[in-house]
């Protein structure tokens, strides 16, 4: 069974994006290292943005609530069995998931937006007013 | 379950993907691509291929069936990577490319397929001849 993990990923001149892997629950047969579903992440100066794929699920199966610092990503894909049916192949994830992010910036969780496309969720949260770059005015001095 | 190594397994293109006329996939030379998880099913009337190509649009997704192989194709437009931040980057993005030797006698004038939600359903009618006939028995 696949063993949590807790790596910091691309340490960013300082900031550590920590992956909080305590709430993930997996199908018995997942053993991907990065976790289900993969997540990438990028910020900019404004924002974040996280995307992950998630073929086959409906809005409604999916659940995204920001709470503080942290992104929580849950959801169900239901594992569809009819009778009279030969399984020749099963790859396709199915069951409950939940991922919890770190986020390394505070973000306005009031802006939050989330959009699903073709199986993929993009996740954009607009950074924190204190966590934007401020340019700094230099004051001349004599 | 076998041991599956990470999902997305990434090979080079070799330029197996054959740029068509009608807007199909482009060519993928040195760039990733993905082989798309799939579930096969098979029941008395038909063989149903399921697959994962999550960011891939409709009108991109060209399936070939030739001498008894399946092949799946569907473009992706690859993020400009030059211009992000990565914070976390856990899989690629890209073309997908999977092939399939289909042993059972497939009429292929009859494949239908179905994508949304990026999950490509495909359903590949068996010939009338393929289908398991019960054998009606007489009573002495």
């Amino acid at each position: 069974m696949n063993t949590l993990l807790r790596w910091p990923l691309v340490p960013l001149g300082g900031f550590e994006w920590f992956l909080d892997n305590a709430n993930e629950t997996q199908p018995a047969w997942w053993q991907s290292a990065a976790g289900f579903p993969p997540i990438n992440a990028w910020s900019d100066d404004d924002a974040v943005h996280v995307e992950t794929e998630v073929p086959g699920l409906r809005l409604e199966q999916i659940e995204v609530t920001v709470s503080g610092n942290q992104l929580m990503l849950s959801g169900e894909r239901p594992e569809v069995s009819e009778p009279g049916v030969t399984v020749h192949r099963r790859e396709r994830p199915v069951g409950r998931f939940s991922r919890t992010l770190t986020l390394p910036f505070e973000v306005e969780s009031g802006q939050v937006e989330a959009r699903l496309a073709q199986g993929v969720l993009f996740v954009d949260l607009p950074k924190a007013q204190s966590a934007r770059p401020r340019r700094i005015e230099i004051k001349a001095s004599r | 379950m076998t041991d599956k190594t990470p999902r997305r397994d990434q090979d080079t293109g070799t330029g197996l993907l054959e740029s068509r006329g009608n807007g199909g996939p482009h060519p993928a030379r040195n760039a990733p691509v993905y082989r798309p998880d799939v579930d096969l099913y098979e029941n008395d009337r038909e063989l149903l291929l399921v697959a994962d190509l999550p960011g891939a649009r409709a009108e991109t997704i060209d399936v070939r069936y030739e001498d008894g192989t399946l092949t799946l194709t569907a473009h992706v437009e690859p993020p400009d990577p030059a211009t992000r931040r990565y914070l976390l980057r856990e899989y690629g993005v890209g073309d997908y490319q999977r092939s399939f030797r289909v042993d059972e006698r497939i009429d292929a004038t009859r494949i239908e397929g179905q994508y949304a939600e990026g999950v490509l359903t495909l359903r590949l009618p068996k010939v009338e001849a393929a289908r398991p006939t019960k054998v009606p028995i007489r009573g002495a």
